[in-house]
Formats: C-alpha cells, sequence, structure tokens
C-alpha cells in the first residue's frame, strides 16, 4: 500500500513541473511526462543526498518531493480549475461509435494487460537484473547511498557506472516496500505508449494514432520487455518522447514542447549514457529548423541542458566511484577495423529486414514490422520528402550513424566481449529507441494522412480537420 | 479562393456499416501480420496468452491445495520464494545457503568446472548473480581467486556443490554429502554433528511445466 503512496508522490511531482512549466498540457500528456519526470526528480534527490553524505530513506525522499508539490501548489491548482469542466463520460451511441478505434484500444488494453500480469506475477530473473540493476536498487535501498558497499568488492555488475535514474527508481519503490517495484516497468511502459498516442492524436485521426501505438506496443522484443527489470525500455520512453516533443516544438513552436525536449533529453542521459548520439543530432535539427534570430541561443540551451547530467555523472564517476565512461573505448583504430564494420553492417541489415545473420533472428521476429513498415512509407512518400518534415529523418538518421560509432568504438577486449555478442544483445535492444521517431515519422507522412483522411471521408462522411 | 471541403451527406445506418466494414477489415489485417509474421506470433502465443495460461495452472492449483487443506494460511499466496524456487533452477540451493549461513558470511563460490556438467548450477559460480540473493553476505568465486584476492582471504565459508569445495576446508567435516555450506574453520561447539544436506523440494506446482527466464 505504502508503495502506492511513492508512486502517487512521483507523479504529483512530475504534474506540479509541468503544470509551472504551461497548464495548457492535455491529461494524457499530463500522465505520461509526469512520471518520467517525477522518478527522475526523486534520483536526483537520492544523488544529491549521496554528494552532501546524507543517508536517504523513504521519509527523507517524500518530504523532498513534498517539498517540490507545495512549491508547485498553485500551479497545480490552477490546472485543476481550468481542466475540471472538461471532465465528462461524453455522448455515447452504438450506432455513431469508432467501432475501428474502439477495436484497436481493446487490443492494445487486452495486450497490455497480458504483460502487466505477467510482469507484476513473476519476481525478477533476468540475469542483467539480478547481476545489476535490481540488486544495486535493493542494495541502496537498504544503505541508503549510490555508492553502495558492492563497490568495494566489485560486485556492483555491469550497471555499477550506469547513472542513476533506472536502479534509482528501482530503489525508490524498494523503499517504500519490497513486493512489487517491478511495477517501474509498466509505468515506463504507460509513459512510452501514452506519450506516441497523445503526440500522434494531435496530426492524425484516432484510428491512425491508435494503429501506430498499437504497432509499438507489439514490438515483439520491446513487448518482452514490458515483463522484464531491464533499463531499455525506460530508456525508449524518455528519449521517443524527447524526439517527439522536439519535433512538436518545431512544427508548432510552443514553447512548452521545447523545454519538455530539453529535460527529456537531458533525462536520456540520466538513464543511459550511450544515448549521448540524440543530443548532436537533436542539436542540429534545432540549428537548421530554430527561427534565425534564436536558433544558436536554443541550440545551446538544448546542449547544455542535455549534458548537465551528463557531466554531473561523469564527475561523480571519476571523483566518487573512481571509474570512467570513455574506459571501454579503443586507443586507436587499428587492423581489422573494416571487418568489425562489415559484421555491424550485415547485423544492422539483418535488424531492418528478414535476412537472418549470425545467431540472432533476424528483424521481422525481433521487431515485427516496426522498421519495415516507416521504411516502405518512406519510399512511397520520397516526392514529399524535402517538404514532408525532413528534420525528422535527419534526427534518426545522424542519431543512429552516431549510434553505430558508440558501438565500433568499443574496445572488445576491454568490454570482455566480441563484436558479435555486442552487437546480439545491448545494440538490438538499444534501437528501441529509434523506433518512436520512425513511427511518429510513418503516421503523420503526407502519404499515409492522405490515405486515412479518405477513409475518414469514407467512414464518417464527413471532410477531416 | 479555398477550395470548400467536401460534404457528402450519410445516415447514421451508413455510418454504421461502414464503420463495422473497416473495422472487419482492420481485424483481417491484424490477423494477417499475427500469422505471417513469427515475431508477432511469437510475442503474443509465447509472451502474453501461454505466460497467463501457466500463472492461471499454478493459481488454480494453489487454490484447490488451499481447499483440500482446510484453508492452510500457507496456500493464501504465493511467495516470492516459491515463484523463485520455480523459475530459477538452482533457488533451492541458494535458500539453503541463506539459511545455514550467518549475514556476515563470505561464502566461496565453486569454480565454473566444478559445475559446468549440471546445467541447474549454472550461474553458481557468478558472484555477481549470486550477490543479489545473498546480499548483505558476501560471496567470491573459486575463479575470482587471482582478481579479488582481498576478500578470497576474507572467506568464511565454502559453498560445496558436487562435491567440490571439501579440500577447501581446514578440517575434515564428521560426514559429507554432494551439496552443503560449511564453515572454513571447523566450528568450537557442537563438531560431531552431521553435515546438513542441501536438497531439491518437491514444489506444490511441480506438476506444471516449467520455463526459463526470458
Amino acid at each position: 500500500m505504502l508503495e502506492f503512496v511513492g508512486i502517487l508522490m512521483v507523479y504529483l511531482i512530475g504534474i506540479g513541473i509541468l503544470t509551472r512549466i504551461s497548464r495548457d498540457w492535455s491529461w494524457k500528456e499530463l500522465i505520461t511526462f509526469s512520471f518520467l519526470i517525477g522518478i527522475a526528480v526523486e534520483t536526483f534527490f537520492m544523488f544529491i543526498c549521496d554528494v552532501i553524505g546524507f543517508h536517504f530513506t523513504n521519509v527523507v525522499l517524500f518530504f523532498a518531493g513534498f517539498a517540490v508539490i507545495i512549491m508547485c501548489y498553485d500551479s497545480i491548482f490552477l490546472y485543476w480549475q481550468e481542466k475540471k469542466k472538461d471532465i465528462g463520460i461524453g455522448s455515447f451511441s452504438f450506432r455513431t461509435l469508432n467501432y475501428p478505434a474502439a477495436l484497436l484500444s481493446t487490443v492494445i488494453f487486452y495486450l497490455f494487460y497480458l504483460i502487466t500480469q505477467k510482469n507484476l506475477f513473476w519476481p525478477t530473473t533476468e540475469r542483467d537484473a539480478i547481476g545489476s540493476f535490481d540488486k544495486l536498487g535493493r542494495v541502496m535501498a537498504v544503505e541508503g547511498v549510490l555508492k553502495v558497499s558492492l563497490f568495494k568488492y566489485g560486485l556492483e555488475g555491469s550497471g555499477g557506472i550506469y547513472p542513476p535514474l533506472f536502479h534509482g527508481g528501482i530503489a525508490y519503490l524498494h523503499l517504500y516496500g519490497d513486493m512489487q517495484h517491478k511495477i517501474i516497468t509498466t509505468l515506463f511502459f504507460i509513459s512510452l505508449l501514452l506519450g506516441f498516442y497523445a503526440i500522434c492524436r494531435r496530426y492524425v485521426s484516432v484510428i491512425s494514432a491508435l494503429f501506430f501505438t498499437l504497432v509499438l506496443e507489439m514490438v515483439p522484443e520491446l513487448y518482452a520487455h514490458g515483463a522484464l527489470l531491464l533499463g531499455n525500455l525506460p530508456t525508449a520512453a524518455y528519449v521517443g518522447n524527447a524526439a517527439l516533443a522536439l519535433f512538436v516544438w518545431i512544427q508548432s513552436r510552443e514553447q512548452r514542447y521545447f523545454i519538455l525536449s530539453c529535460i527529456l533529453t537531458g533525462l536520456s542521459l540520466w538513464i543511459r549514457n550511450d544515448t549521448i548520439c540524440f543530443v548532436p543530432a537533436g542539436a542540429l535539427v534545432i540549428l537548421i529548423a530554430a527561427q534565425k534570430e534564436k536558433k544558436w541561443v536554443q541550440m545551446a540551451t538544448y546542449v547544455g541542458s542535455a549534458l548537465l547530467p551528463f557531466v554531473l555523472w561523469t564527475l561523480y564517476l571519476r571523483f566518487k566511484i573512481g571509474s570512467t565512461q570513455g574506459g571501454r573505448f579503443v586507443d586507436h583504430i587499428g587492423a581489422g577495423a573494416w571487418a568489425k564494420a562489415g559484421v555491424m553492417f550485415h547485423y544492422i541489415i539483418s535488424y531492418f529486414s528478414w535476412i537472418e545473420y549470425g545467431r540472432v533472428v533476424p528483424g521481422i521476429q525481433l521487431f515485427g514490422i516496426a522498421f519495415m513498415l516507416p521504411f516502405l512509407i518512406i519510399a512511397l512518400n520520397f516526392r514529399h520528402i524535402k517538404k514532408d518534415r525532413p528534420y525528422i529523418l535527419l534526427f534518426t538518421l545522424v542519431s543512429f550513424l552516431l549510434y553505430f560509432m558508440i558501438f565500433y568504438l568499443i574496445d572488445e577486449q576491454k568490454q570482455n566481449a566480441p563484436i558479435t555478442s555486442l552487437m546480439e544483445s545491448s545494440f538490438k535492444r538499444g534501437m528501441f529507441c529509434f523506433i518512436p521517431p520512425l513511427l511518429f515519422y510513418a503516421a503523420t507522412s503526407q502519404v499515409f494522412t492522405r490515405w486515412m483522411d479518405g477513409l475518414e471521408l469514407f467512414r464518417t462522411g464527413k471532410q477531416p480537420k | 479562393m479555398a477550395e470548400a471541403p467536401k460534404k457528402i451527406i450519410v445516415t447514421e445506418s451508413q455510418v454504421l456499416r461502414r464503420n463495422l466494414l473497416i473495422t472487419f477489415v482492420l481485424m483481417f489485417i491484424l490477423l494477417l501480420l499475427y500469422v505471417v509474421i513469427p515475431g508477432y506470433n511469437f510475442a503474443v502465443k509465447d509472451i502474453a496468452i501461454n505466460s497467463k495460461q501457466q500463472i492461471d495452472q499454478i493459481e488454480t492449483r494453489r487454490a484447490n491445495l488451499k481447499r483440500s487443506s482446510m484453508g492452510d494460511p500457507q496456500f493464501d499466496e504465493l511467495r516470492i520464494e516459491d515463484k523463485l524456487l520455480f523459475k530459477i533452477e538452482d533457488y533451492w540451493y541458494i535458500d539453503f545457503l541463506l539459511r545455514h549461513t550467518p549475514d556476515t558470511a563470505v561464502i566461496l563460490l565453486p569454480p565454473a568446472r566444478a559445475i559446468d556438467t549440471i546445467p541447474e548450477y549454472n550461474n553458481l559460480n557468478s558472484s555477481e548473480w549470486m550477490e543479489y540473493f545473498l546480499y548483505p553476505r558476501l560471496c567470491v568465486s573459486e575463479d575470482e581467486r587471482e582478481s579479488k584476492k582481498e576478500l578470497y582471504a576474507r572467506v568464511t565459508h565454502v559453498a560445496i556443490v558436487n562435491n567440490w569445495g571439501y579440500d577447501k576446508l581446514k578440517y575434515n567435516p564428521v560426514s559429507r554429502t554432494d551439496a552443503t555450506v560449511l564453515p572454513i574453520y571447523e566450528p568450537k561447539a557442537d563438531s560431531t554433528k552431521a553435515t546438513p544436506k542441501a536438497s531439491n523440494p518437491f514444489l506444490f506446482f511441480d506438476t506444471v511445466e516449467r520455463r526459463k527466464p526470458n
């Protein structure tokens, strides 16, 4: 029961901060982003406690969070006053019900229920979670510090150098009760799906937004992660929503989305440091798409806010833990570089298609149509590619190339894993982050929007707005 | 001049018919994706539905046992330990370690070569993995003898598996079993006591097919 108090606090902290930024958020956006921001704020409090040498407990974190809520109380209250009139069941008629949307919603909810039941029934059993994330979370909750005693004996696991958002979040739930800490995966999954739907819905019909949300939910590998305590799905929730918020800002110039994108991009680096590849891609897109007179300021704000958590964690690793994030990279590119690039290239082709390579199943089995459908729509939309928001494709392409480079530069000996093993595990799971931007582009592309408008015209007899 | 929006007049019953038609087409597309794309088949059938069936089977078995045992409270709800016994093959041994060592223990785990013939023990030599269950105890594997010298020197107990580990003890135990945990130095009190034997218990849900974690 106490655990739900902790979760409620997280949402209220997020709502407080979001309503302080703007009171124009829809309730879907508020639910999505408040969890992502709220849990990060709690882990940031843990970080501050650790740095100043103060042990954190659930009471400390409760009052720290409560202080944030008190500081934002007026904006939360005003948001409630403005929005409560919109709460209502609305009219309902079986004759005019949007049946395709009802079907898609039912499928989405039922599949979500199944994976959530699985997630909450079984305790942690995944090797990486047992060996690192959940272990760190549990021990952090017991010891009340980020640098737990396990670091002294080299028992922290591979996640020890990762920024503390994910295992800090697990620690937070352990502090509030030990039984259902795996609910954190479910909450991140809700944020990923609801955020994608809410932003897509701004531009496309309900049917189209729901269809693409279902495609996102049913990415087989991602769906399996909905019942695991691993950091890849939460990372995709941060990166995906940060990217989508940036695209909305470029299109609508609503400042709140720019601020949100800055925050979420920063938090992407507070959960996993290899997401740094998205920062230059975002900065480049801002530089190209922003208004002329402000573009340097906006780019600097974006890069600065995104890199702040990265710098903080690098300093913490360097001075407190005595480790570095760059320790696993090659000193120089030597012989065999082309062969390594070739192997990686073959894996990528396999992930984007149905061609099998290595010991891993092909992309059609891992990601379903999540890559192939956007590629098909990009090909069909080729005539409009220069006019139809090319910055989305540019962002995805640049970030993917940088992501490729990060893995290319990993020293296989220092990492104690061959490139084939990295491509079949970390690289594959990291590709979740590229799915929301690509699906968003596909859903909102001119060619697909035209088809869906035709469908809406046929369905209702009214020209879609 | 802007083009006037198209307006086609349709009745409510036409809307209903068209909605149903689109729903059937959509249903067909979803079914087609499920059948044609192996990944979706795997996600829906193997990850979601089979898992639900397994959970339902376990819960039904628990409810039946509760009924037949006249409401024995041990069958009220499955404990985390019960679920771990079901999912993690060597958890019975880990549980044995927890029950037979003090919180301050530093446990020596077997090397990979001592357990590689028994798939059930596949993670027992990994100190990173075992620490999750053993905390606040510490553990070190025989494989880490050189890399973690400081911790290795502090070992207080030896995890004996597959008859490996007796040579690490500084005394001769009264009796020997193939799986147990013993202090590295001879305990002062009750040294004649027989060595406790770790054994894999029969679980009430052993009739349900076990599946490896994803």
